[in-house]
């Protein structure tokens, strides 16, 4: 009963398909799920891992991360495209409303191919400015408004599914079939299995499907490398912001960061206090758009706390273990003398020193004993508690924290919990209240 | 530095001497003779407050617990409590930044001996509450006796706006609704150094009971502090002077720790606070809330107008 098999066949994927789904939902809003299932899908995407090594220069995965993209190229070389049929919960949602389709075609060349070689070559620029497009990151980018609200901002690359599901209503699936430069790998790999064993028993018109890889790798190519170039060139622009961006630990400089991340805002919805949002890009160099930032007005970079730089799938943060991120420089407090309730108005204050959990805030007392807040550079993290506890009103916060030309680990004394098992995980804080 | 006492321990010889050694004014008279002098004291109209002193947390409290009953106790119709300790701090029991969870134990297992039918725990706290309450160990202690520990912020229903009608510049604020609305409150604060207020202890404890603590730093934070005073008069205030911080208050961690093993003990807030800050400054009207209290008169600050109870707990 062949017809019978196929059906059932049919229905345990989709099954199997709706159950990813909503793992990969709940996996990206995280709550009280361990950290590291948030890094899950996002890390199956083996242009995140490629482009993102080759932007860093650097192999950023350990042998345990770099297992499911391996293990999904070889599955590919034998199966085909059994990721996306079986497993890419944005393929999931295109192909829902695949039937109801208008089935018209619009776009007829396959660019997935050119997409992909231009990914990767611009990264070898450290620039994979189209990353954006990972499927992966696409999708995980969707539940942000369901942790940080709707933003202009966010609007722009949020969007991307929706339209493509949109478009997918006129002609069916166009995202997968036609564009997707990750959906291209696992169909490369294919192809080079048939490559392989055409070699082996040569047939007419087996150089056909060479022509068309050789012809995407070159055009991939023309059109990457000059994009990278000027992504890095334009990531580079130095704009003099009013507030250099405090971006999240683990990024090593700006430039770098804006190139290699993905935009899968993973950081943003493992961060249990909120204070990582997509940035607005004005007063921001143009290679940084809607980059993930830390944003005090909205919460603090918490002390005990290193889940964003543990979910980064591209590279773009590098994972640091508590420790390592409570003597990590992300940015560096200035006390706006002419708002400060103490500086300025004699105001027994102190609440940025009260808060600051690296004592890097002292006082100096005015003549009638008020005490005033200087910061020590050489001890503030930039986590921004401070700016978000500041109590001044008259002339806005009187405590801003700007982002520092390169994150570096500061040689500071760290204090320890009784439990020293706590050095080296997160402790996994609860939800943000 | 005696032997017994450690080395910023204070030895019962020592915890005597202070009497002695303190300025002249403090009236000490036979209070210094111990328990009995002191639960039997003819105060004669002085402000009464009970400095007791122990290494072991639980005989401590149940002491000051024998005090507070042979004093009043905690009125005829306590049927529900609301203590307020400080558990505002992401910091642990040993770091002093937070009440002693040891001493609230033996206080919840007090209340329930003294028939108190529910104690609630209130606070606002300054890090987030998910990680104050577990590190403080309060919220364990607080679990093990059935008693619940109630983050304000998490609702802003938990507060009620009330007139401070004795305040200069605080004259209304959104308090804690527990407070408002139990029999007996009580005030169990932990005393250390503090940044802008120079010593915090009970009065200023009640900042984690109100919802917006930015208007006192705008606003006069001092006068705040002893305005708040007017209006909230715990029955009963203990202060955990077990050990503290003299430097890089309130939050700490700071190696400048001293473990003076006191309770202070009073009815009156303000005197309690006036005696307790002899532990960090000669001068208590250094601090700038007990000086203006003094001059609103809103409680003891005085030391000749209290009768320090001395009890060695041992």
């Amino acid at each position: 009963m062949p017809r019978g098999r196929s059906r059932l066949r049919a229905a345990a994927r989709w099954a199997v398909r709706l159950l990813l789904l909503a793992a990969a939902v709940a996996f990206a809003l995280g709550g009280p799920l361990p950290v590291w299932l948030a890094r899950l899908f996002p890390s199956t995407s083996a242009l995140a891992a490629l482009a993102g090594g080759l932007a860093a220069r650097r192999w950023h995965l350990g042998l345990l991360w770099a297992m499911p993209p391996l293990a999904l190229a070889a599955l590919a070389f034998w199966r085909g495209r059994v990721f996306c049929k079986w497993i890419c919960p944005a393929g999931t949602l295109y192909s829902l409303p695949a039937r109801l389709s208008l089935k018209k075609r619009v776009l007829k060349p396959r660019l997935g191919g050119y997409l992909f070689w231009a990914i990767l070559a611009a990264s070898l620029f450290g620039a994979p400015v189209l990353l954006f497009l990972d499927p992966l990151s696409t999708f995980n980018r969707l539940t942000v408004p369901l942790r940080a609200g709707f933003s202009a901002a966010w609007l722009v690359l949020g969007l991307l599914l929706p339209a493509m599901l949109v478009l997918g209503a006129v002609q069916p699936m166009v995202w997968c079939s036609h564009l997707c430069p990750l959906g291209y790998w696992f169909e490369l790999c294919r192809r080079a299995r048939g490559w392989l064993s055409r070699r082996r028993s040569p047939a007419p018109g087996a150089t056909a499907g060479h022509d068309r890889t050789r012809r995407e790798i070159v055009v991939g190519l023309a059109l990457g490398l000059p994009l990278g170039a000027l992504a890095r060139f334009l990531a580079l622009t130095k704009s003099s912001p009013a507030r250099a961006p405090v971006l999240p630990p683990g990024a090593s400089d700006p430039a770098s960061f804006a190139a290699a991340c993905s935009r899968c805002y993973a950081c943003l919805n493992a961060c249990p206090r909120g204070v990582i949002r997509v940035s607005s890009p004005v007063d921001r160099a143009p290679g940084q758009f809607f980059q993930p930032e830390l944003d005090p007005a909205h919460g603090f970079c918490d002390e005990f706390c290193n889940r964003c730089s543990q979910v980064c799938a591209s590279g773009a943060l590098a994972p640091l273990s508590v420790d390592e991120k409570r003597a990590r420089q992300i940015g560096v407090a200035r006390v706006v003398r002419e708002a400060c309730l103490a500086w300025a108005d004699g105001e027994y204050c102190m609440v940025c020193e009260e808060y600051c959990p690296y004592h890097a805030i002292s006082p100096s007392e005015d003549q009638k004993g008020v005490p005033r807040p200087v910061v020590d550079e050489k001890l503030c993290r930039g986590c921004g508690l401070c700016q978000h506890e500041c109590p001044a009103t008259r002339a806005g916060k009187a405590i801003i924290v700007h982002g520092v030309e390169r994150q570096r680990q500061l040689d500071v004394e760290l204090w320890h919990f009784e439990k020293p098992a706590e050095s080296g995980r997160s402790p996994d804080p609860a939800p943000r209240t | 530095m005696s032997k017994r006492g450690g080395k910023s321990g204070l030895s019962r010889r020592e915890f005597l001497r202070m009497g002695v050694t303190a300025p002249a004014s403090v009236a000490l008279g036979g209070s210094v003779l111990g328990e009995l002098a002191a639960l039997g004291a003819e105060s004669g109209g002085k402000t009464d407050v009970w400095v007791l002193h122990g290494k072991d947390k639980k005989k401590l409290m149940d002491k000051c617990l024998e005090v507070i009953g042979k004093n009043g106790g905690f009125g005829d119709k306590a049927e529900k409590l609301a203590l307020k300790v400080n558990a505002a701090w992401n910091r642990t029991p040993q770091q002093g930044a937070n009440t002693n969870p040891e001493l609230v134990a033996a206080f919840l297992a007090g209340c329930k001996k003294a028939g108190i039918g529910e104690v609630v725990i209130a606070e606002n706290p300054c890090n987030p509450a998910e990680q104050t309450f577990p590190r403080s160990g309060i919220l364990a202690v607080a679990k093990k006796h059935g008693v619940k520990m109630i983050n304000l912020r998490s609702d802003a229903k938990n507060f009620r706006k009330v007139k401070i009608p004795g305040g200069k510049k605080l004259k209304a604020a959104e308090v804690g609704k527990q407070f408002l609305d139990a029999d007996v409150v009580v005030n169990m604060p932990v005393a250390k150094h503090h940044g802008s207020a120079k010593v915090t202890m009970a009065m200023k404890n009640w900042m984690g009971s109100v919802k917006d603590r930015r208007f006192w730093h705008r606003n006069d934070l001092h006068q705040c502090i002893a305005d708040f005073s007017t209006f909230m008069k715990p029955r009963w205030t203990i202060i955990d002077a077990t050990r503290i911080m003299l430097d890089r208050g309130p939050k700490g961690p700071t190696k400048n720790m001293k473990t003076p093993d006191l309770l202070v003990v009073s009815r009156d807030q303000v005197a309690a606070d006036a005696w307790t800050a002899l532990l960090f400054h000669k001068d208590p009207y250094k601090i700038r809330y007990l000086a203006i209290a003094r001059d609103m008169k809103i409680g003891t600050t005085d030391l000749k107008d209290m009768a320090v109870h001395k009890i060695e707990v041992g």
